[in-house]
């Protein structure tokens, strides 16, 4: 069952002059139960400001330009005996709320969006390193956590769930009474996570769960992560820039560029049929372990700045398969499958399956020949600077 | 690869420290206390060849940046030499340093850091030049600033001189860093992680572009890198490092495709892959790194080694043994909870030795009793124990739940031994490579040491 | 260096050249500059101060010697009973006399006081300024740059006991021993303002220190000198001109208050010696156009200091 279902969102950030950053642009996605979705781009691609979005956390100056955001969560005040929303909720057009129980996050106010924050959807910050306040002790943040998002829990009992989730992620319970600096580096992103975990949500936001660890400890944390999931069926949205990471944890993902989706579906298919001039530039530029003689081309040039960008493709300045009508439009999203099998190019609106904005993806064959060649890459000019 | 016959090392390393004597203030000097230094580098020895990419690997904290800064003279040595050109660096004349400055340079980590916001693309190029008085007047020193910059992918260069760090992308200003190290065309470079801080379809650009460089240049490169992936892609031979020392040294692909040092490994199973389907053994290490102010006695690795040596006439598995002496660590550090095994159902000794028998590892190498109970508890019947070494953790236990740790601490001392523990192993050739570990010392090698299943071997036994 | 081998030609030409992109650069700062309105502004009020402070008789009225009813000196005759007790005298425009901001008690005109006067806080602002940041600067420079030597530490221990100087008395026992005169009363004033120059300065010294262009520069076997002022202080230059600003506006502002308590040379012209005056004389509660104008140019030209010190910060700054 869809958990989540993001639809054309688009986020801007003002900016001083009047223009705006347009961090990401009509994304789609959907993430179902218990599945763990990954959001994988360079810096400034927009994905950190997608999962911000979700849940109203963009800085002062982002907005929520337009799209949905529909989450199968409903209300405490909406809700009915069983959790379901009233069917005068679904009735009433001024609420967002749909027949099949989801609400459209981005349609809440601030003060709704925080029943669903950390309830229904927690966030392991980017820094989770420095997500813990020093002047308290650990546990007593966890207890903190469940009796803001719970009111009606007991002291008493929030403690035990406390000491019971550092357990569940490994930590031993009596270290619940120390403080944060006692702590390892794989320790207090354990107990983060454990706070994320605190109110049970549905949905986990990882940013950049393992980039401030170390290689050993950052293969405990990814155990850590699909251990949480089996148990709890929670599902998890990875924000990631390591591509090995995502292939190792995700089940769906989208891979993005310039605040655009380039690519998306299961893992298995991108890294295996991959259908993107990026994603297969990506995969070029990425060395591997195991592979012994490789050859690392990288794309050339520079990410766009996304300020008032123009209609074209976004990657279609570094792009070598570039032709003209990147140049008038960006490309919609594409179904790999049937251009694959029936070399038919046609639009898809499934968000589940693989799809791939390029106008060229009925050459696929060519895009994957020649993008293994680095001439392919270097031999183009770049009108950069 | 055995170049060492016919070529002269570049920079030789030995038994280089580097101690951080960390703000010994007058209180602490008034009362007497000990200085705790950093043990950064801790007796590295290492030899580097002319033209040789040497990849130094290993996680933060290991000091891995400080060795690296050592060999550019930015730190003095506590301890040891470095032998540069065959001439000792830390007593260098005026005259010699000045010559030593122009033939080692630096690339540094970050490319926002690196650069001065203040200075224009040709102030930062041109500045060794200036400071070495390499060309005289501006012209020559324009043009030549040009040539590198050009060089490192640059053009063209009018477009770069006068722009301010803070006007180039990433990839631009480790490009303009790179030229910077370049411009008095030094023998040997210290790049330190010089790609982590880029983004990744613009990585193999700079890497590609030192691989080219180093062949243009004739350079030598010690190239630092928290990533594996990395150190294979440029190395032609790696070091790893943990906690100051070398533990493994060798052939890249060597080191990579069977690593002989049991630390090697588990940082190579720690390294997810973007293979799919591929089942990957997760890393077999217990905790994390401990402090390289008070690092362990003997074997630094020991105290998380997946294969410490027993000692002779072990009677039982090796696995147990890591277990008994996981448990005697437990002892010492105060970690075994007297509290909690008091409530369990049961006798309360069984209970501490169960609690401290368990292993802080991946799922994968935990026993079933382990698993079911969260990591907290193992099934002792089920481990080969030797009938003395299980009635000392008794003891143990019962002198913990009596109060008295140190008599804990005795019980276990003389049965729970380890040479991993007491004796530090010193780097010597298997093969092709130097590994710094008891298993692979003369009279073991023989045993398990140069059949490429040393380690699988061994793991197989868990 | 040897930048007298080539002909002097191409010498003279590459200067150009090399002078073309500086100049470029200070263009573009200028335009950052502008565009703070309130840099402007306080650029406008410096302007005028200054433009008082080179030419005072240009802007008023009369000389600083004039005196009502009698004009300019030299002066023959004397004023009436009822003349004297009509002053101080509110703005008047032509009769009896012209002194658009009134007169003091002593019939001197006010707009040309606060004029006249303007100099004098000009220089003891801008010398106590430069002062201490002459000292501050490289002090915290040295400081930083050594952090955790014998000559950090000795720096640091200075300033400490500067710190437990007390202002006030300190500079009583000064201006007693060395005679009241404002190039004392601008060195009290710099003496104890440095301080908190220095102290931020080597903060950030010694953060700046660990900056990977600092050590890359060492690789490059730069010495200490060069490094510290080529490397380090143009980065510090920043927040070394806030503090300019705030000395020399604190300066202005000290002297005032200094004048107040008595301590000025009262032979100078000085918004500081009105506003004693004005106390001195019992008329703060009935003078208004006495009170007021050297209270607000005072204000101004704190302000003015203030303002340009924060819009230099960010045209030097460049990662704004």
């Amino acid at each position: 069952m869809t958990l989540l279902d993001v639809n054309d969102l688009s986020i801007r950030y003002a900016v001083d002059d009047g223009s705006a950053v347009h961090a990401s642009d009509g994304v789609d996605f959907s993430v179902e139960r218990g599945e763990t979705y990954g959001l994988v781009g360079e810096s400034g691609c927009g994905k950190t400001t997608l999962a911000k979005s979700l849940v109203h956390l963009l800085d002062d100056n982002g907005y929520i330009e337009r799209g949905e955001v529909w989450f199968d969560t409903t209300l405490p005040q909406w809700a009915d005996e069983n959790g379901d929303p009233e069917q005068s909720v679904i009735d009433d057009p001024d609420k967002p709320v749909r027949a099949d129980g989801k609400t459209n996050l981005a349609a809440l106010s601030n003060k709704q969006i925080r029943d669903v924050r950390w309830r229904d959807i927690a966030i392991i910050p980017q820094s989770a390193m420095n997500a813990l306040n020093p002047v308290y002790k650990v546990g007593d943040q966890i207890v903190e956590a469940i009796l803001r998002h719970e009111p009606e829990t007991t002291a008493e009992a929030a403690d035990d769930r406390a000491r019971d989730l550092l357990e569940r992620v490994g930590i031993e319970p009596e270290r619940a009474d120390d403080y944060a600096h006692q702590f390892s580096g794989g320790m207090k992103q354990r107990a983060v996570i454990a706070m994320a975990m605190a109110c049970g949500p549905d949905l986990l936001i990882a940013d950049e769960p393992t980039t401030a660890l170390d290689v050993i400890i950052q293969d405990r944390i990814l155990e850590e992560l699909e251990t949480l999931q089996e148990e709890f069926g929670v599902s998890i949205l990875v924000i990631s820039h390591d591509i090995s990471v995502m292939a190792e944890i995700c089940d769906r993902m989208a891979v993005m560029y310039g605040g655009k989706v380039m690519e998306a579906g299961p893992k298995e298919e991108i890294f295996e049929r991959t259908a993107n001039p990026y994603t297969l530039g990506l995969k070029n530029s990425f060395p591997t372990i195991t592979a012994t003689d490789q050859e690392l081309v990288s794309i050339p040039g520079t990410p766009p700045t996304l300020r008032d960008p123009d209609d074209g493709c976004r990657f279609r300045d570094r792009c070598p398969f570039a032709v003209e009508e990147c140049h008038a439009s960006h490309p919609p999203m594409y179904d790999v499958e049937a251009a694959e099998s029936t070399g038919r190019v046609t639009e898809t609106t499934d968000d589940r399956a693989h799809r791939s904005a390029c106008y060229r993806i009925g050459e696929l064959d060519r895009l994957r020949t020649d993008a293994v060649n680095e001439s392919t890459w270097t031999d183009q000019t770049i009108e950069s600077r | 690869m055995d170049r060492s016959d016919d070529r002269e090392p570049l920079v030789e390393i030995e038994g280089l420290r580097k101690h951080f004597d960390q703000s010994q203030g007058i209180i602490d000097t008034v009362l007497g206390r000990e200085p705790q230094p950093v043990r950064a580098v801790d007796g590295v020895s290492l030899d580097i060849y002319r033209g040789d990419t040497v990849g130094i690997a290993g996680e933060s904290g290991c000091g891995k940046t400080t060795l690296g800064k050592l060999l550019v003279k930015l730190y003095e040595a506590t301890e040891g030499s470095i032998r540069f050109d065959g001439r000792d660096i830390t007593e260098l004349t005026r005259e010699d340093e000045r010559e030593f400055r122009k033939r080692v340079q630096m690339i540094f980590q970050d490319p926002f850091e690196s650069l001065n916001p203040r200075m224009t693309v040709y102030d930062t190029v041109s500045e060794p030049l200036k400071i070495n008085d390499m060309v005289g007047g501006y012209d020559e020193r324009r043009a030549r600033v040009k040539q590198v910059l050009e060089d490192v992918g640059l053009g063209p260069a009018e477009v770069y001189l006068d722009a301010f760090p803070d006007e180039l992308s990433g990839g631009e200003r480790q490009r303009v860093a790179v030229a910077r190290a370049l411009v008095v065309d030094p023998d040997f470079v210290v790049c330190d992680e010089p790609v982590s801080m880029l983004d990744v379809s613009i990585r193999a650009g700079v890497l590609n572009l030192m691989k080219d460089l180093q062949a243009e240049y004739d350079l030598t490169y010690l190239f630092i890198s928290h990533d594996l992936s990395l150190i294979r892609y440029m190395c032609d031979r790696a070091g790893i490092m943990y906690l100051g020392d070398l533990v493994e040294q060798g052939p890249t692909d060597d080191v990579i495709d069977d690593p002989k040092h049991p630390y090697t490994e588990a940082l190579f199973d720690a390294v997810p892959d973007v293979e799919l389907g591929a089942e990957r053994r997760r890393a077999n290490a217990t905790g994390e790194v401990p402090s390289p102010r008070n690092p362990p006695s003997g074997c630094r690795y020991h105290p998380r080694c997946a294969h410490i040596i027993p000692p002779d006439g072990w009677t039982g598995s090796q696995e147990a043994f890591r277990r008994a002496y996981q448990f005697k660590l437990r002892l010492r550090r105060g970690e075994l909870d007297a509290e909690a095994a008091r409530e369990e159902a049961g006798e309360p000794a069984e209970a501490l030795v169960e609690q401290g028998l368990t292993l802080d590892v991946p799922e994968e190498y935990r026993s079933e009793a382990e698993i079911e109970s969260g990591g907290h508890r193992v099934d002792v019947g089920s481990l080969d124990l030797p009938g003395d070494a299980r009635r000392a953790l008794t003891e143990a236990a019962e002198a913990v739940l009596g109060g008295e740790p140190d008599a804990a601490v005795d019980a276990v001392d003389d049965v729970v031994t380890t040479r991993c523990e007491t004796e530090a192993p010193e780097p010597l050739p298997s093969g092709t490579r130097k590994v710094a570990c008891h298993r692979y010392d003369d009279d073991r090698l023989e045993g398990i040491g140069t059949d490429d299943g040393g380690l699988s071997a061994a793991t197989a036994e868990d | 260096m040897a930048t007298g081998q080539g002909d002097t030609e191409t010498e003279g030409e590459s200067y150009t050249r090399r002078w073309e992109p500086r100049l470029e650069r200070m263009k573009r700062g200028w335009s950052r500059y502008t565009e703070h309105k309130i840099g402007v502004v306080g650029l406008i009020i410096l302007g005028i101060y200054t433009l008082w402070a080179i030419a005072p008789s240009v802007f008023a009225p009369h000389s600083a010697d004039w005196v009502a009813y009698l004009g300019e000196p030299p002066v023959q005759s004397r004023m009436s009973a009822e003349q004297v007790r009509s002053l101080p005298h509110p703005p008047a425009f032509g009769d009896p006399f012209f002194a658009p901001l009134g007169t003091n008690a002593n019939g001197k005109g006010i707009l040309s006081l606060v004029i006249y006067s303007a100099r004098n806080a000009m220089y003891i602002g801008l010398a106590a300024g430069l002062l201490s940041s002459l000292v501050g600067v490289p002090l915290g420079l040295i400081s930083g740059f050594y952090g955790d030597t014998w000559i950090d530490e000795a720096i640091q221990r200075f300033v400490d006991i500067m710190y437990g100087l007390p202002f006030l008395p300190f500079l009583i026992v000064l201006v007693a021993i060395r005679g009241i005169t404002t190039t004392n009363i601008i060195i009290g004033i710099a003496v104890t303002s440095w301080l908190n120059n220095c102290i931020t300065i080597r903060g950030e010294t010694l953060s700046l220190k660990e900056r990977s262009y600092v050590e890359s520069a060492k690789v490059a076997g730069a010495s200490d000198t060069r490094i510290i002022f080529r490397h380090i202080m143009p980065n510090v230059l920043p927040i070394s001109f806030v503090f300019l600003a705030q000395d020399a506006a604190g300066a202005v502002i000290a002297q005032a208050s200094l004048a107040y308590l008595g301590l000025a040379d009262f032979t100078a012209n000085s918004w500081g010696i009105m506003l004693e005056n004005i106390k001195s004389q019992g008329y703060i509660f009935s003078a208004w156009w006495w009170l007021i104008p050297p209270g607000v140019a005072l204000m101004l030209m704190a302000a003015s200091f203030y303002f340009i010190g924060f819009s230099m910060e960010d045209v030097t700054n460049p990662q704004r």
